[in-house]
């Protein structure tokens, strides 16, 4: 227990530095570069960069589900019901527009409703929701949308300069990718680094702490997957005995995993790699995903699956027992919300499934 | 056999059964097509399909005329029919997701019927019954999601209709609960074709492109059609079905009008939905569905002319999406109500198809009046229309816990209309058996119509 | 693996053509119930309240599929005026016709349905079946024919005497009895039950065939016509012997033909591609004392029932006896469920 203590005090300080860092940085480009708050996997960042502006990732905060917007009924996706109330923290009071690329039905109508409730512009663009589509209609929404953002930051991109965002952004994907198949990032650091404002360069130099760190040596091994949970809960899992080796939610390891091409047509290689093949649970069939989970257990030998879905969110929670079929581990479904009460019942709940892998890990 | 308009229950159903000829009875059939079909009559009233198992027909009220009952007979027999089709050696297509958009072409090739599985949410309601949703649950779809749950259910049991040919998942601008029952049905070895739907843009000059992408996903969905039925699409054929089609769009429209007219209501707000889901699929039978809309047409176009009507019933809603549980709209006429106008979420089934040209555009376009596909804004204003052309005292709204468009919806919606000063009830219908929640929504239901009523006498006076 | 079907899903595919994942199983188990309940039969048959409840446990136990609505052969007879005498332990008896001269035939009344005799009790077991599980179970209720209806009125062996002596009389009685049955109908019907007919008197082992021709089968044809006019699936039960008129079964119109001492095999061959067969384990065999093989005798039935290409349901030839060995019923059920049909699916 005590090196998982030390283990967790090294990360909250992690944290906080990468945190300090990046309000610095933040602080720095006031004025200098306007602020495009984006949602989710689907909007490549390095069109947002290219444009001039720095990209701003909206994710989930524990606590803010209670006071979700009241034009969102309580049977909305948890974290959409946040979002109204999200952007009105400090964090993203600067936000100039929001730019979502859509995915499931509820993320296109949250997008509407934001449209209405605050009053910089939303922009939505269309993208596939199953496979072998063809890329000029939903590459044309994509690079409609940017152009919209490009109104607000003045500037349209080069594709020379699109791929030397594309080259520094592969550049941090393989560095995070490489410290992750090492055991030696943990999953609280690479949400951050997936929402970070910050430019790969400043991470990259960041990351190198880690490269000098040890692996960790925990033996429970998991994959961590479904809706993005809060830092909170990711805490518990991880203090609870356990590494999340392999992280499939939208936040983890999938922010990292897809190279895109940096020779030709940029646009045409950002829609690819962050549209055309981007794995997204919406997807029909999501059979892609599920292999590229496969695919994670097997490299990160991962023992057990933790499945956290948020409530109403459907992508992922109504697919929590087919994963279960098809991911053949044992498996810790936890449908919540993002509020925090439950913690109790939480590490409850991460503790005796902690407990039943070491148990069954002794016994083989 | 023309008897003054009332509501009647099954029980009295059973016995004005008797009155109706014997000849009647024989020659009212499906698939007049062929030759031999000894299973093809469907003029039976209510109390036949409540002895099988469809429980909520023993508490609901008909209307009494011979052509709600050949319309209760058709929209009954549907599963039955479906198996029929089958065994008659027809191609089964079960669209999901898209609600009536793709069935024109479906019915363009030879021997080839359409049924939405989506329509299976009505069955546990009308069954009061739960299992459909338990065999949901065993694949994870639980009672966070929307009752077309329960059409995975039926997929699960393969008990509700034959396997489908093929199964056309419309996803992208679609509800995300049907999209997770696709996911699991597409692991049953079922062939699915996904149509992608992209959401539809209010921008009238981005809709072009639109419109030329969902024309280009109906060729795609065209070649695997011809695949699947064997036979090469015509355009021929296409346009006799547009033409078919359009004919029953043409007679929902008519009735609609003749139900909103200004004398008595003159027909039952479960037939009337019964008709409006008609555009959907027909209820397996293309022509058949023709000729029951068309006996019915003139039923409530000869009563709304004759000043004929339920009696009692003074109070015009517009109901907002279809509700799971019929018996909520038999229960609104008690206390007055009448349902004038509608929004059921199938206003893509509603435009005229053109006659003339590309075949692919022409189902494109129509997509255009989609009531899901675009912005809660969008279905505001056709709920704004029918309001105003249905003349309503006021609004239901009776929303889908859980489904992936309420939530975001409802709330703008009754806004909007509080804006305009109309009326609005705004609840969720319940699973069959919650008792103490359904009383809660019979009272809100009773307040409601007791405020119109009073709202009413007060702008009179 | 697809879900298990419910009894109600799969009655409603073999009544359509469709052949379900394996066949109903269902064994009459009507005055059982009782027993495995625990009440005897003058209360099973005196309250409809009690008789759903002992259905109920019966089928809480067994898991057979369908759900059982029977007293006794002569309900309409007695509903109509003739007395039959209530046992505890064992079924009703006719003890006094209403009919002792033929000249009261014109004196006879159609029951009144809601009050007459023990048909409010058919009622409110029906009621309460069909509330209580009617999603998932079908509800039966076995309405005697008019063939069996008139012997109760007349006693069974007047009756068969008329047949002979005084046809045109014979005809009224079973003209009466057919208004009678098909009134009841209506009601059982309307409470939510599936009627099957029951014509234990229409026996080969009571008649002859020239009998059942001429007496029987018109009423039986005329009600199954009756209520094919609703688009209803009818069962007819005949018990004993039903060989001599096995050829004419189908063209009462019955949709299924519960039979009792035929071989399974001659009837398939029969009628097997025209109407489904409900059959036909012999109710003896369930008793503590037979000696026969009840898995060998069900598996031979099954084997048979199988290839019925109209469709088969798992059952008794008769009623289950009221004192049945519960195992022997057990190993039957079982063996049944186990029997399947290829999928179409």
């Amino acid at each position: 227990m005590s090196l998982n203590v030390e283990h967790k005090n090294a990360e909250v300080q992690d944290l906080a530095e990468f945190s300090a860092l990046e309000q610095s940085y933040l602080r720095q480009m006031e004025g200098v570069e306007p602020l495009i708050g984006y949602l989710c996997l689907r909007v490549p960042p390095e069109y947002i960069e290219a444009s001039g502006a720095i990209p701003m990732r909206l994710i989930p905060r524990s606590g803010f589900d209670v006071q979700g917007s009241h034009s969102i009924r309580t049977d909305g996706c948890s974290f959409c019901r946040t979002l109204p109330a999200l952007l009105q923290l400090d964090y993203y009071r600067g936000l100039s527009a929001i730019l979502f690329g859509s995915c499931c039905d509820q993320m296109r109508r949250v997008s509407e409703t934001l449209a209405t409730v605050q009053d910089i512009p939303v922009h939505l663009y269309g993208a596939p929701r199953s496979w072998n589509q063809p890329k000029d209609y939903f590459q044309q929404e994509m690079t409609n949308a940017f152009t919209k953002i490009q109104i607000v930051t003045g500037k349209t991109p080069t594709n020379g300069e699109l791929n030397e965002k594309i080259r520094q952004r592969n550049r941090l994907k393989a560095t995070v990718i490489g410290l992750r198949q090492n055991g030696r990032l943990p999953t609280s650091m690479l949400h951050q680094i997936a929402a970070s404002p910050l430019p790969p360069e400043p991470i990259i130099d960041y990351l190198a702490r880690y490269v000098r760190r040890a692996p960790t040596d925990i033996k429970i091994r998991l994959l961590l997957t479904g809706s993005i949970p809060g830092v909170w809960e990711l805490s518990e899992f991880e203090s609870a005995g356990a590494c999340i080796v392999a992280d499939a939610t939208c936040l983890g390891d999938r922010v990292f995993s897809r190279v895109i091409e940096e020779n030709g047509d940029a646009v045409t290689a950002l829609y690819q790699g962050y549209v055309g093949a981007n794995d997204c649970p919406h997807r029909r069939p999501n059979t892609p995903l599920i292999e590229y989970m496969q695919k994670l257990i097997s490299e990160r030998k991962v023992g057990g699956v933790i499945f956290r879905s948020v409530k109403y969110c459907h992508p992922w929670g109504l697919a929590a027992e087919r994963m279960k079929k098809d991911l053949q581990l044992p498996i810790l479904i936890l449908n919540d919300d993002l509020t925090s009460p439950a913690v109790s019942n939480l590490r409850t709940r991460v503790g005796a499934f902690i407990e039943m892998l070491k148990s069954n890990q002794a016994r083989r | 056999m023309k008897p003054k308009p009332l509501q009647i229950d099954y029980r009295e159903w059973h016995q004005l059964f008797k009155q109706v000829p014997d000849q009647q009875v024989e020659t009212t059939r499906y698939y007049r097509q062929l030759d031999d079909a000894p299973w093809s009559q469907y003029l039976f009233p209510p109390s036949t399909h409540a002895v099988y198992g469809n429980r909520l027909l023993r508490k609901l009220h008909f209307d009494n005329s011979p052509a709600a009952l050949r319309l209760w007979g058709f929209v009954l027999s549907e599963g039955e029919r479906i198996f029929r089709a089958r065994q008659a050696g027809m191609k089964i297509i079960a669209p999901m997701g898209d609600l009536g958009c793709v069935t024109p072409l479906i019915y363009s090739f030879p021997n080839t019927i359409a049924f939405y599985p989506d329509c299976l949410w009505w069955t546990p309601f009308l069954m009061e019954s739960h299992v459909l949703f338990d065999d949901a649950a065993e694949l994870g779809l639980g009672e966070d999601s929307c009752f077309v749950r329960a059409a995975l259910g039926a997929f699960f049991k393969q008990a509700y209709f034959p396997k489908p040919d093929l199964c056309i998942g419309t996803v992208g601008a679609t509800c995300d609960d049907m999209a997770a029952v696709m996911s699991e049905v597409d692991r049953m070895e079922i062939p699915i074709y996904y149509f992608e739907l992209p959401p539809r843009s209010d921008v009238v000059s981005d809709q072009t492109r639109w419109v030329n992408f969902l024309g280009v996903q109906y060729g795609a969905l065209t070649s695997r059609l011809e695949e699947v039925t064997g036979a090469a699409f015509s355009v021929e054929r296409f346009r006799a079905a547009v033409l078919k089609v359009n004919r029953l769009r043409r007679l929902i429209a008519e009735i609609k009008k003749y139900a909103a007219s200004l004398g008595p209501n003159p027909m039952g707000a479960v037939e009337m939905m019964n008709v409006e889901f008609a555009a959907l699929s027909y209820y397996g039978d293309l022509d058949e569905c023709v000729e029951v809309l068309q006996d019915f047409k003139d039923c409530v176009q000869s009563r709304a002319a004759a000043g004929e009507g339920y009696r009692g019933q003074e109070l015009r809603i517009v109901w907002v999406t279809p509700p799971a549980d019929p018996l909520l709209m038999n229960y609104v006429e008690e206390l007055g109500g009448r349902v004038v106008g509608s929004e059921y979420v199938i206003n893509q089934t509603t435009p005229i198809l053109k006659e003339e040209g590309d075949p692919f555009t022409i189902l494109a376009e129509a997509q255009l009046a989609a009531s899901l596909a675009g912005s809660t804004a969008f279905r505001v204003k056709l709920i704004l229309e029918q309001l105003k052309s249905a003349g309503a005292d006021g609004v239901i709204i009776s929303g889908i816990f859980g489904s992936s468009h309420c939530p975001y919806e409802t709330i703008p919606i009754v806004e909007a209309l509080r804006k305009q000063n109309v009326p609005v009830l705004s609840f969720d219908v319940v699973a069959p058996g919650k008792m103490r929640l359904q009383s809660q929504i019979y009272n809100r239901i009773e307040a409601f119509m007791e405020s119109l009523r009073a709202r009413k006498r007060r702008h009179a006076g | 693996m697809p879900a298990e079907m419910n009894p109600r899903e799969r009655w409603g595919l073999l009544l359509i053509d469709e052949l379900p994942d394996r066949p109903p199983v269902y064994p009459l188990v009507t005055s059982h119930a009782a027993a495995v309940f625990g009440c005897d039969l003058e209360e099973y048959c005196s309250s409809g309240k009690i008789l759903a409840r002992a259905q109920l446990q019966a089928q809480s136990v067994y898991k057979h599929e369908g759900l059982s609505v029977f007293t006794h052969v002569g309900i309409l007879a007695e509903a109509m005026g003739s007395q039959y005498h209530l046992r505890k332990f064992e079924v009703p008896i006719l003890d006094n016709p209403i009919i002792t001269d033929l000249s009261q035939i014109g004196d006879l009344r159609l029951p009144d349905v809601q009050k007459a005799g023990r048909l409010p009790v058919y009622l409110e077991a029906i009621d309460y079946l069909y509330n209580a599980m009617g999603d998932v179970l079908p509800v039966f209720a076995f309405i005697p024919c008019s063939f069996t209806t008139a012997a109760g009125l007349r006693g069974t062996e007047d009756f068969l005497m008329d047949t002979i002596i005084s046809p045109e009389d014979a005809h009224r009685l079973l003209e009466i009895s057919l208004t009678a049955a098909i009134i009841f109908c209506d009601e059982c019907i309307l409470a939510g039950a599936l009627p099957v007919l029951v014509d234990p008197l229409a026996s080969g082992s009571v008649i002859s065939r020239q009998t059942y021709l001429e007496f029987a089968f018109p009423y039986q044809k005329r009600l199954i016509d009756y209520l094919h006019r609703y688009d209803l699936d009818i069962t007819l039960h005949i018990c004993g012997k039903t060989m001599q008129m096995l050829d004419l079964i189908p063209e009462t119109g019955a949709d299924l033909f519960s039979f009792d001492q035929v071989d399974v095999q001659t009837t398939v061959k029969t009628m097997g591609d025209r109407v489904r067969l409900v059959g036909n384990l012999a109710p003896n065999i369930l008793l503590a004392s037979s000696k026969e093989p009840v898995d060998q005798v069900t598996d031979q039935i099954i084997l048979h029932g199988l290839r019925n290409s109209k469709g088969f349901v798992l059952s008794t030839g008769c009623e289950v006896p009221i004192r049945c060995e519960p195992q022997k019923l057990e190993i039957v059920i079982n063996r049944g469920k186990r029997a399947a049909y290829d999928r179409i699916w």
